[in-house]
C-alpha cells in the first residue's frame, strides 16, 4: 500500500519538483529498493540517507533499558539494516532544511501534513533553524521528500558530511541594526553550494551562518565553520555591500571561536572564496579521525593566515564559473515586502476590549518588537522546547496567509517569527493566534529555554535535556525574581550531552547531561556552565563549574538567581558579575546541591526528569556496597573533578601556565583513578600512569566512548606529551575543555565497566 | 478504495477524573515489554496545550493521550500497512484499539482513579491524503463500510476542516463499542 502511496505522490508532484531534486530523490528511492535486495552495504546506505536528512533515532539498535534491564525491541526483519547497528524498520528522525529559516505558508501546510501522516504530529524547530520530525518510517521517506520538494523544500545535505542548512538572522531586512538584508545572499549561497562538486568530499559537516549585524546574536556567526556579517563601505560609486568573513568556529565538545578571514569580502569575492575554501578543506581536512575533522581543527592547525594564503592560491586556479556573478542578487535588494500596506484598512479583532486585556498587553510588551520600517512589527511565536503540533502549524499557515503572507522565519532560539505585521493588526493577530496557543509571552527571555532533544530521541543523549528545560520553565515562571529585568534577560540553554547541540556554551547559565555513580547506582546529572555570551554573534564561551544531580538543578538555578540579584552591581551583566564574584564563590554557594542523597531517602534523584524509569539498572560498581565503601576510583575521580575546576579558576585569574599544568594533573588523576580499579597499588609516576593507561584502557578500547571513540583519550595523551609547553590563552581554554571531557569520559568509563561487571555476574 | 492508517479516538467523559502525566508514563511503560505489538518509547509532550500529551510510540501503532481537538481522549494511530480490504483493516484496528481501551480503563480503576471514557461515541480518521483523501465519495464509502460493521442505525457527524484528513465521529449506544469489538 505504501508503495502505491509513494507512486501516487511521485505522479502527483512530478511537474512541481526541480529536476535535479527529483533525480536525487529517484536515486535515493532506488537505493531503498536495493537495500531490500541486499545489494547496498548498510554503511554506504547510511551516508546516502543521512545526506537526505534521514537520521537514526534513539533505540534504533533494537534495545531499550526499562529501568531494570535492557530489553530487545522486536522490530520486523531483523536482518535488514539501514546503517551499522541500525534496524531498517526502526523509526527515525527526518531533518528538513530551511535556508536562513525562511518558510512559506504552503511549506508550513505541507510540513503539517507530513508530520501528521508520517510522524507523531510534532514539529520541532532546531537551533539551526531546521525542522525535525521523529518516528518516521524509512519507507515513507520518498513520498515525504517529494511532497516537500513540490513546495520548494529539499532535505538534500541536511545531514552527512556536507554543507548543512545555511542559517541567517531571522529579522534581517526588518532590523534597525543591520547593515543590509542578508537573506538574498544566504539564498544565493544555498543555491550555489547545494550539490556543488567541490562540496562533496568533506571529512565532516560544514555549517554556515549569516548575520545582518555584528552585535546581535541572531546569526551566531562566531560558532560556525564559515560565517558572514553584513558590512558596508563608502566608495566613489556609493555604498558598497560586503561581508566580514569568519572561518573555523564551532561548538561541539570543545568550542572554537571563528577567526576573521576577511574584514571586508566584496561580493565579487563572495562565491569564489567559499568555493576555494571548500576545496582546501576537502583536500587538507582530516578524513580518518572523525573527531578532528571539522574545519575548526584545520584552521587551528594551519593558522588563519596560512589558510587565507592557501585559499587565495586556490582561487587563482579555479575554473571561472558564470554563477559567481549570475547568482548574485540585486546589490540594493531586500527579500520580502509587506503583504498589507499601511493605508489598507485594519484587520479588527472581534473583541474591541482586547487592547486592555493584561495577557494581550504582556504579549505585546514581551513578544513583539518594532521593525525598522515604521508601522510594522515582528512577532515572535514562542514555542515551548521548540515544539508545536501539526494542527498548530497548519493553523499558523492560515493566519500568516491573512496577516503577513510568506514572511515567516524560524529562529536559532527554536521559535518562529512573523515579520511585517502591521501595528494596527496586532490585536487581531493576537486573537487569531490565541486559540492555537501561539501567543506565549516572554519570548527570548529566561523562560524561553533552548534545548536539544537529549535522551528523548537522540542516540547520543546522556540526560533528559528537554524535560529539564520544561521543568526549569515551570520553576522560573513561579519564581518572583523573574520580574527583575536582569533575571528576565538571562539565557538558559540545555544540552543532553557534551556535544552542545543545545548551545550551552553560549548561555549565561547552561547545562549539559552527564552521569555519576553513587552507592552503586548511576545518577543523572547535569554539568553547570556559566558565563557564555549569546550576544555579539556568540562571542564568548561559558566555562563548566561542576556537576549537579538533575533533580537539584532547579534549586541550583534559583540560588544562582538570588545571588545575582543580591550581589549584582549597577550596570553589570551576568558575565561581568561572574568575573567579579569569581566562580570559586559560586561553586562554594552551590556545594550542597552537588551532594547526592541516598536512594532510600530520595529515590526520585535516581530517575531523570520526565521519566519514571530508574536512570539505569540497579547495578553496583566495582568494590562498592551501598553506602559503605567509597572505592579509590571514586575518590580519584572526585579529585580529578576538583583539579579540573581549579584549572579553570586559575585560567579565569589569567594564570595560564598553572592552569595548563593543573589540567594535565586532572587528567592524570582521572587516569590513575581508573588504573586503581584493578590495582589499588598502581604506580603514581606520571610516565608509568601514561604507559599503563595506554596499555590497559586505550589499547584494549576500554576507555573508548561508544560514540566518541578514542578522542578523549588522546586529549590526555597530547597533554602528557606536551607537558611544559607554553600555550596562549585561547589554547589554554581549549586544554581546560579537553581536561573536562577526559575526566567526564573517565567517569563514564567507570560506570560502563561497573555495568559490564554486573551483567557478567548475572 | 484501499483504507490504511486509521486513527481511532475515544473521549474522556467531561465529568471524569483526568489522568496525570506521570500515571500515563507508568501505564505506557508497562505496555512496552512483552506486548504482541512492537512499542519503542514513551514521549512527553505535556508542554503543548492542544495536541498529543503523552505518546507511546510504536512500530505499527502509536497510542496517545490526546487533546488535539481540545477534548481529552485515548487515541490509536496506525502507521504501517495492514493486510485486507477496507472493512478488514477497520475491523482489525478497531478490535485492537478497544482491547487497549479496556486495559487503559482497568489500569486506572485498579489505581483507584475514577477515569471514565465516553463509550457512546468514537472518532475515526483516515490518515492518508493520497489514496483515501478527504472527498465526498470517500466519505460515502467510509460510512458504508462503517454501517456494515456497526449496523445501519449508527449516526455519523462529519468532521470539519477540508484541509484535514477525512474523518467522522460515530455515535453508538452506550456500551455498544465493547460489544462490537
Amino acid at each position: 500500500m505504501f508503495e502505491s502511496a509513494n507512486t501516487y505522490w511521485k505522479n502527483h508532484t512530478k511537474d512541481k519538483i526541480d529536476p535535479d531534486w527529483a533525480k536525487n530523490i529517484n536515486e535515493y528511492e532506488g537505493d531503498l529498493a536495493l537495500i531490500h535486495k541486499g545489494k547496498v552495504e548498510d554503511k554506504v546506505f547510511a551516508e546516502t540517507r543521512l545526506r537526505m536528512g534521514a537520521y537514526g533515532q534513539r533505540y534504533d539498535n533494537g534495545k531499550r533499558h526499562d529501568g531494570q534491564e535492557s530489553r530487545e525491541i522486536p522490530f520486523p526483519d531483523h536482518d535488514l539494516k539501514k546503517g551499522v547497528d541500525t534496524f531498517y524498520h526502526a523509526p527515525g528522525m527526518e531533518r528538513i532544511k530551511l535556508p536562513f529559516g525562511r518558510i512559506t505558508c504552503d511549506q508550513i501546510e505541507t510540513i503539517a501534513d507530513c508530520a501528521e501522516e508520517y510522524s507523531d504530529c510534532i514539529i520541532h524547530i532546531t537551533t539551526r533553524q531546521d525542522i525535525q520530525m521523529h518516528f518516521c518510517h524509512i519507507d515513507d521517506t520518498p513520498a515525504m521528500f517529494r511532497r516537500l520538494a513540490a513546495v520548494g523544500i529539499t532535505t538534500q545535505e541536511a545531514c552527512g558530511n556536507s554543507v548543512r542548512n545555511i542559517t541567517g538572522c531571522p529579522v534581517t531586512g526588518v532590523c534597525k541594526d543591520q547593515a543590509f538584508d542578508v537573506s538574498l545572499y544566504a539564498d544565493t549561497l544555498f543555491k550555489f553550494l547545494l550539490g556543488h562538486p567541490d562540496a562533496q568530499d568533506f571529512g565532516r559537516k560544514v555549517k554556515i551562518a549569516f548575520s545582518g549585524c555584528a552585535d546581535k546574536p541572531c546569526g551566531l556567526v562566531h560558532i560556525h565553520d564559515i560565517g558572514y556579517i553584513a558590512k558596508t563601505r563608502k566608495t566613489e560609486h556609493g555604498i558598497e555591500r560586503g561581508f566580514e568573513m569568519w572561518v573555523g568556529g564551532g561548538l561541539g565538545a570543545v568550542p572554537y571561536q571563528a577567526k576573521c578571514y576577511s574584514e571586508f569580502l566584496t561580493m565579487d569575492e563572495f562565491l569564489p572564496t567559499v568555493q576555494a575554501l571548500c576545496r582546501v578543506y576537502a583536500r587538507l581536512g582530516e578524513k580518518k579521525k572523525r573527531h578532528m575533522a571539522r574545519l575548526k581543527f584545520l584552521v587551528a592547525k594551519l593558522g588563519i593566515d596560512k589558510l587565507r594564503e592557501l585559499v587565495q592560491e586556490e582561487i587563482k586556479i579555479l575554473k571561472p564559473d558564470t554563477k559567481w556573478q549570475s547568482l548574485l542578487p540585486d546589490p540594493q535588494g531586500s527579500w520580502d515586502q509587506p503583504l498589507l500596506n499601511l493605508q489598507a484598512p485594519a484587520i479588527l479583532p472581534a473583541d474591541s476590549n482586547l487592547v486592555k486585556n493584561p495577557s494581550y498587553i504582556t504579549w505585546l510588551q514581551t513578544s513583539v518588537k518594532k521593525q525598522a520600517q515604521p508601522g510594522y512589527s515582528v512577532v515572535t511565536i514562542r514555542l515551548p522546547l521548540g515544539d508545536c503540533t501539526s494542527e498548530q502549524f497548519r493553523a499558523l499557515g492560515g493566519v500568516a496567509r491573512k496577516f503577513v503572507g510568506d514572511s515567516l522565519r524560524t529562529t536559532v532560539e527554536q521559535n518562529m517569527v512573523m515579520r511585517w505585521v502591521r501595528d494596527l493588526d496586532l490585536p487581531a493577530l493576537y486573537e487569531a493566534l490565541a486559540p492555537i496557543d501561539m501567543v506565549r509571552p516572554h519570548a527570548e527571555s529566561v523562560i524561553d529555554i533552548t534545548s536539544c532533544p537529549g535522551t528523548d530521541t537522540c542516540k547520543l543523549g546522556i540526560a533528559a535535556s528537554r524535560a529539564l528545560a520544561s521543568e526549569l520553565t515551570r520553576t522560573i515562571q513561579s519564581n518572583p525574581l523573574m520580574v527583575h529585568p536582569e533575571i528576565n534577560a538571562l539565557k538558559i540553554k540545555v544540552s543532553g550531552c557534551f556535544n552542545s547541540c543545545g548551545q550551552h556554551h553560549l548561555a549565561d547559565i547552561g547545562f549539559y547531561g552527564i552521569s555519576r555513580v553513587f552507592d552503586g547506582y548511576t545518577v543523572p546529572h547535569f554539568q553547570l556552565t556559566l558565563g557564555g555570551q549569546f550576544v555579539e554573534n556568540g562571542k564568548n564561551f561559558a566555562l563548566a563549574l561542576g556537576g549537579y544531580p538533575s533533580k537539584a538543578v532547579p534549586s541550583v538555578v534559583n540560588t544562582l538567581f538570588e545571588h545575582y540579584i543580591q550581589n549584582r552591581l549597577e550596570g553589570e551583566n551576568y558575565r561581568t558579575y561572574l568575573n567579579r564574584v569569581t566562580k570559586k564563590t559560586i561553586s562554594a554557594l552551590l556545594r550542597d546541591f552537588a551532594e547526592i542523597p541516598v536512594y532510600s531517602d530520595k529515590p526520585e534523584f535516581y530517575t531523570d526528569w520526565g521519566d519514571v524509569r530508574e536512570f539505569t539498572m540497579k547495578d553496583k560498581g566495582v568494590g562498592e556496597c551501598a553506602g559503605e565503601v567509597v572505592s579509590p576510583t571514586d575518590f580519584g575521580l572526585k579529585k580529578a573533578d576538583r583539579e579540573y575546576f581549579e584549572a579553570q579558576t586559575l585560567l579565569d585569574d589569567h594564570h595560564i601556565e598553572k592552569a595548563v599544568e593543573k589540567c594535565y594533573y586532572s587528567m592524570y588523576t582521572a587516569a590513575l583513578a581508573l588504573l586503581k580499579r584493578n590495582n589499588p597499588d598502581a604506580s603514581e609516576d606520571p610516565n608509568e600512569v601514561y604507559e599503563q593507561f595506554k596499555i590497559q584502557y586505550h589499547d584494549t578500547k576500554l576507555m573508548h566512548d561508544p560514540f566518541g571513540g578514542d578522542r578523549f583519550v588522546h586529549y590526555y595523551f597530547a597533554a602528557h606529551q606536551a607537558r611544559g609547553e607554553k600555550l596562549d590563552a585561547e589554547a589554554a581554554q581549549r586544554r581546560v575543555e579537553e581536561a573536562r571531557l577526559f575526566v567526564e569520559a573517565a567517569h563514564s568509563c567507570h560506570i560502563r565497566l561497573g555495568q559490564q561487571l554486573v551483567t557478567e555476574k548475572e | 478504495m484501499d483504507i490504511q492508517k486509521p486513527i481511532w479516538k475515544i473521549y474522556l467523559k467531561p465529568t471524569s477524573e483526568k489522568p496525570g502525566v506521570r500515571d500515563l508514563f507508568y501505564l505506557f511503560n508497562e505496555w512496552i515489554p512483552g506486548s504482541p505489538e512492537v512499542f519503542i518509547d514513551v514521549c512527553d509532550y505535556s508542554h503543548l496545550v492542544y495536541g498529543p500529551q503523552v505518546l507511546l510510540a510504536g512500530f505499527s501503532t502509536d497510542y496517545v493521550w490526546d487533546n488535539t481537538d481540545k477534548v481529552w481522549g485515548l487515541m490509536a494511530r496506525s502507521k504501517q500497512p495492514i493486510q485486507g480490504n477496507g472493512l478488514e483493516v477497520l475491523q482489525k484496528t478497531f478490535h485492537d484499539f478497544i482491547a487497549r481501551v479496556q486495559e487503559f480503563q482497568n489500569w486506572f480503576k485498579n489505581k483507584g482513579i475514577a477515569l471514565e471514557l465516553d463509550t457512546s461515541k468514537i472518532r475515526l480518521e483516515i490518515n492518508d491524503r493520497s489514496l483515501y483523501p478527504n472527498r465526498s465519495e470517500y466519505l460515502k464509502n467510509l460510512k458504508e463500510i462503517l454501517s456494515s460493521q456497526f449496523g445501519q442505525n449508527i449516526k455519523f457527524t462529519d468532521l470539519p476542516n477540508p484541509k484535514a484528513i477525512l474523518g467522522v465521529q460515530i455515535q453508538l449506544s452506550d456500551q455498544e463499542i465493547f460489544a462490537l469489538a
